[in-house]
């Protein structure tokens, strides 16, 4: 009865654990990109940023109309761009997998779904995503293995 | 290894165990103020965030009643009281509760002699279903991009369910609205029939026996039940509004309350219908439409939600015929195209597994092996709403009408999220609960429905069809 939920329990352990090592390991590739995005209510354009691990990132940033806020979850990324300038941030896309783009400044109604990704390739991969559609396998097999027999 | 099966054994124990039968609790549920406790706090909150969204700010995250309702109530509602404690929200919730104590005519003792007020009718037996709930919530979902961010929208909802509640008491007996109305409440029923706690009787003989059923017609301490359910034959807990007038009424204390495993009731075949089987996929598509308009990178789809917007802050007739499309997008995919796919899965399984059941009633049966991933999609869909967006909870306790005030000191705390770069990991973590439950549940009822050697084979459509739905969710938060 305990043994499938420890099971699960398992599975997601060495999951988190291999993903960990992926995201650890020593960054290769390297090169700088450019990316132009606009910033309007409420989207960014273009709302999906895919780069691979281990470029350097120069966001290019401007407001089409009113103040917002440019957030990357996980990269520490938080500024302001005010209609009429544009907003140079560089970073290094250290860590694989999919990150939120965020507004942080209230621009209006719908400002807390203004959203974008940004996606960072390992070698060419998408490895999170990968490992998460290997779990997905497992742990639906999971419950047709112990009602066999 | 000891402390290992000590766990397991206080775990099978607690598992077991009767809630009511520990004293306090039996006590407290026993009391007739239990339920007006309650409610009153609860109806004073809605009261003051309804205000709140009349007079205060009109920017949805500077005003009260779009963070604590739309942020805080819905991640409680929906990660928490329905997954581990069922309709517990029925129990608090505000919405009936004037029209219930002006249909009892007393807000917490019963009266000697007591008759119900009000007209008293019985609800029409051709809305004997959630059909009217499951379209409410959809006219809900239809303008929920206005619902969730405009504070005036949210209070005119909110205070107009209180006074639809309220006039449908007075006309209709006991809890109609609730049972068959409510748009929140046709989703919560559903979903409770997966959560980890039950209100069953001890022993059905004696209830069959017994032939006063004080449950249902009420006691000296007692109204009987509200929600039209019987507890003897209760066996899911889609319409137990868990407001323990049962326990007050039962003279052989027969009523239980336990804690169990999750998704048990998913497999009883009673009580199902198609009423229900498209709440399923009506919760499922919508989980779907939402993550994308609110949580993806596609500007364009917001743009078609984003319906009456005038900048700043303004309404104005705008943006009708993209929202048009979205409206399309709506009641087309929850209504038709999901239910249909599912559909030709299902005539798929009765090919492969030979059944003589017919493809329609094995669309009805496993549509409720779906519950469980659904549930899971609007958890995960639920997470960065506390986790990226906590701070303008903790602002607006402060400044509740956004008009400036500091009252805890708390109005100027920075928006940031926390730990923001493992919401995915943890959105595909509940997804993957989701889909454990939901293979196992169906696994059962295909072990049922089919021949044994055709089991899984007659249940396979049903199997890529959850999987397919779960790479879809996957992809939506980690592609
Ligand atoms: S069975 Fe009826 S009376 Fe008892 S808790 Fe459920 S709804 Fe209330
Ligand atoms: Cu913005």
């Amino acid at each position: 009865m305990a043994r499938l939920p420890s099971l699960l329990l398992y599975t997601i352990i060495v999951f988190t654990m291999i993903i960990a090592v992926f995201q650890a390991s020593p960054v290769y590739g390297a090169g700088e990109r450019v990316v132009y995005i606009d910033l309007s209510q409420f989207k960014f354009e273009p709302g999906r940023i895919v780069v691979n691990r281990g470029e350097t990132v120069v966001f290019k940033l401007r407001s089409l109309d009113v103040t917002h806020g440019f957030y990357i979850d996980g990269y520490g990324v938080d500024t302001v761009v005010r209609p009429g300038e544009v907003v140079t941030i560089t970073i290094t896309a250290y860590q694989a997998g999919k990150f939120k783009i965020r507004c942080s400044v209230t621009c209006g109604p719908l400002h807390p779904f203004m959203v974008g990704d940004f996606v960072v390739l390992d070698g060419g991969l998408n490895t999170p995503f990968i490992l998460s559609l290997f779990a997905l396998g497992l742990v639906g097999l999971l419950p047709l293995i112990r009602f066999r027999g | 290894m000891a402390s290992v099966s000590g766990i397991k054994s206080f775990f099978g124990r607690l598992m077991s165990m009767d809630l009511l039968s520990i004293p306090v609790v039996r006590r407290l549920v026993m009391h007739r103020a239990f339920q007006w406790a309650v409610m009153v706090p609860n109806l004073i909150i809605f009261w003051f965030l309804i205000t709140a969204g009349f007079i205060g700010s009109p920017v949805g995250n500077m005003n009260i009643s779009i963070t604590f309702v739309w942020m805080l109530w819905w991640f409680a509602l929906i990660a928490i009281l329905v997954p581990f404690f069922g309709r517990a929200w029925c129990t608090i919730c505000p919405l009936p509760a004037l029209g219930e104590w002006l249909q009892r005519g007393s807000m917490v003792r019963k009266p000697d002699a007591w008759r119900p007020r009000g007209l008293n009718r019985r609800w029409p037996r051709r809305l004997n279903n959630i059909w009217l709930q499951n379209i409410g919530f959809l006219v809900l979902a239809s303008f929920s991009a206005l619902l969730v961010t405009r504070p005036i929208v949210t209070a005119i909802v909110l205070a107009g369910l209180i006074l639809v509640a309220t006039i449908v008491m007075l006309v209709y007996s006991k809890r109609a609205f609730c049972r068959y109305l409510c748009p929140v409440g046709g989703f919560i029923g559903l979903f409770s029939n997966f959560s980890s706690i039950e209100l069953r009787v001890k022993d059905g003989e004696l209830c069959k026996n017994h032939i006063d059923k004080e449950c249902i017609r009420g006691s000296d301490t007692s109204f009987g039940c509200p929600w039209y359910e019987y507890p003897g034959s209760l066996v899911r807990n889609a319409y137990c509004g868990l407001c323990f007038e049962c326990v007050k009424a039962c003279p052989f204390n027969n009523i239980r309350l336990n804690l169990r495993g999750f998704g048990r009731d998913l497999i009883v075949s009673r009580g199902k219908g198609f009423d229900e089987a498209w709440k399923v996929f009506i919760m499922l598509a919508l989980a779907g439409v939402y993550i994308v308009t609110m949580q993806g990178p596609w500007g364009w789809i917001r743009d078609l939600a984003n319906v009456f917007y005038k900048p700043p802050y303004g309404f104005a007739l705008a943006g009708i015929d993209g929202y048009l499309i979205y409206l399309g997008l709506v009641w087309g995919s929850t209504l038709l195209i999901i239910p249909g796919l599912f559909y030709i899965f299902s005539i798929a399984s009765k090919y492969l597994s030979k059944t003589d059941a017919s493809a329609s009633e094995l669309f009805k049966t496993f549509s409720y092996m779906l519950v469980p991933l659904t549930l899971m999609a609007w958890i995960a869909f639920s997470i960065p709403i506390l986790q990226v967006n906590w701070a303008y909870i903790v602002n607006t306790l402060s400044d509740p009408f956004g008009w400036g005030w500091n009252l805890f000191g708390t109005r100027d705390i920075h928006w940031s999220p926390i730990l923001p770069s493992l919401i995915p990991y943890e959105q595909v973590a509940v997804i993957l609960v989701g889909v454990f439950y939901s293979i196992k549940v169906g696994y059962e009822m295909a072990r049922e429905k089919f021949m044994e050697d055709r089991a899984l084979l007659g249940y396979s459509p049903y199997l890529i069809f959850t999987f397919l739905a779960a790479i879809f969710f996957i992809w939506l938060f980690m592609g």
